[in-house]
């Protein structure tokens, strides 16, 4: 689904691309889907590839597994970038909240329909799965989380992204940006007051554009790139 | 700033000649400046838009070209100013960029004539005098023509000011501009019907909550994907601060800026179109 802007983001540097339970190639397994245990397994695919350390990038539910590895395995991450992802259940529009209750098996026959489907049932290694999955992203997306202050403790630089038309709320975007150190006062003459947080609002985009746009690469790949002091 | 020279010359409205410069061809786009600048100093940004687009520079009062007259500098007679300066030149329908104290004219602008304006790209501007960080506010009072002493800033205005001698007024003027509290009503803003491409970094001069705000009152903070897109747009810039330090600022940002101000500007206006 990262089409467009995973190539962009391979043009200098390496890009491991990861199917997380349940979901692409990567088979289920009997446990609930959970934040927190998908962390687990991020944080073992970084060992078992030898990479020791790495920058992660994730988007929407993907970006709730990146901002858990970090917290959970702070010393895995080097340099942190979020899309579209809320630090708190209720970060997301609650129109948004009202859809995400709607989640579960009953969806399954109906979104059939979908391009998510079809892409799922081309590469799933058990297709027959689909309600299964359903089932498990509504039992997760339905719990209630809000970790802020472990966000507060975050040191790794952290880029927060969304869209001017996401379905993470602006104000939301900016309170993530404030607990991570960013935005509490002007940079200074000489820039001292800035921290190593970051936020980007792409203009004229929304959740489901984020992950197609050019500027999304554009905006991360200087963030990425640039030196600087990994705790602060 | 083009490889050909801009066409330049002074427009007599309001008891001001205020200077302005032309470059490029196309659909005409009019550029403020910030407090104490000049054309020259918005950067690499006004050359790369009118690569797409005819951009006419102003100077304002008692900046860069344009003498100073004896009145106050006021958001709202600046705005007239330009009023009458897009009108002199058959600039109605045009579009209006503006930076910092330009952006804040270029809304009063889309407020008190909103027939001259189609669109309005506003970077690092707030609607009220608190939208600042508080730090900034109370360093105001603090500033002499002596701390602009060497700048690039008073380098260019000795340069090119029709009287040099005149840099300690502007400096009084801006000063008292700045410390003057105001708080625009929000209807106004809401009642701006140009689409607005508000643009701020994400380390500004102006509070983030104050910049969601603004957006907000200009239609925006709604959810794309069900609402559809509204016809104003937010672009935070990431380590990206008001004007210093050098590499750092909004206007230093010219790959950002060029990659979405033409496209906002170029796309076809649903509602007069």
């Amino acid at each position: 689904m990262f089409g467009e802007v995973l190539p962009l983001l391979a043009e200098g540097r390496q890009v491991i691309a990861v199917d997380l339970q349940a979901h692409g190639r990567t088979a289920d397994v009997d446990r609930p889907l959970s934040f927190e245990l998908m962390a687990d397994d991020i944080s073992a695919l970084i060992e078992h590839l030898g990479l020791e350390r790495a920058d992660v990038m994730g988007y929407s539910l993907g970006g709730n597994v990146a901002l858990r590895t970090t917290i959970q395995y702070p010393g895995v991450v080097k340099k942190l970038v979020l899309v579209s992802t809320p630090f708190e259940r209720n970060g997301w529009y609650p129109e948004v909240l009202a859809g995400i209750g709607q989640v579960g098996p009953e969806a399954a026959e109906p979104m059939k329909q979908t391009p998510m489907y079809q892409l799922y049932s081309s590469v799933a290694p058990k297709p027959e799965d689909w309600p299964v999955l359903l089932t498990k992203l509504g039992d997760l997306l339905r719990q209630d989380y809000d970790w802020s202050s472990e966000v507060e403790a975050i040191t790794a630089p952290t880029m927060v992204v969304v869209g001017d038309a996401d379905s993470i709320r602006t104000a939301h975007a900016v309170e993530f940006f404030e607990l991570l150190g960013g935005g509490k006062a002007d940079a200074g003459w000489d820039g001292s007051g800035m921290s190593n947080a970051r936020l980007a609002i792409l203009p004229a985009t929304t959740h489901y554009d984020i992950f197609f746009s050019p500027a999304l690469a554009s905006t991360v790949t200087p963030f990425l790139d640039a030196p600087m002091p990994e705790a602060g | 700033m083009t490889d050909a020279a801009p066409q330049t010359g002074y427009a007599p409205v309001n008891g001001l000649e205020m200077y302005y410069e032309i470059h490029g061809t196309g659909r005409p786009l009019v550029v403020l400046h910030g407090a104490y600048m000049t054309i020259d100093t918005m950067g690499e940004v006004v050359p790369g838009l009118a690569k797409t687009r005819q951009v006419i520079g102003v100077e304002l009062q008692g900046h860069g070209r344009t003498a100073d007259a004896d009145r106050p500098l006021s958001y709202e007679q600046m705005a007239d100013d330009v009023a009458a300066m897009m009108k002199h030149l058959g600039l109605e329908g045009a579009d209006v960029f503006g930076f910092s104290m330009g952006g804040g004219v270029a809304l009063q602008v889309a407020i008190r004539h909103p027939d001259l304006v189609r669109k309005l790209v506003v970077a690092s501007v707030s609607y009220t005098s608190d939208g600042m960080h508080p730090e900034l506010l109370a360093m105001i009072p603090t500033i002499t023509p002596e701390v602009f002493a060497g700048s690039p800033i008073e380098e260019a205005y000795l340069r090119i000011a029709p009287n040099p001698e005149d840099f300690s007024t502007l400096v009084a003027k801006l000063k008292q501009l700045d410390m003057e509290p105001y708080a625009w009503a929000p209807e106004d803003i809401q009642g701006i019907a140009a689409p607005t491409l508000f643009i701020i970094g994400d380390s500004d001069a102006i509070r983030l909550e104050h910049a969601i705000e603004l957006f907000r009152l200009l239609g925006g903070g709604v959810m794309g994907d069900l609402a559809g897109l509204p016809k104003s747009q937010l672009a935070v810039l990431p380590g990206t601060t008001h004007f210093v330090p050098p590499g750092s600022a909004v206007l230093d940002r010219a790959g950002w800026l060029l990659a979405m101000i033409p496209p906002f500007l170029d796309a076809p206006d649903q509602d007069k179109e």
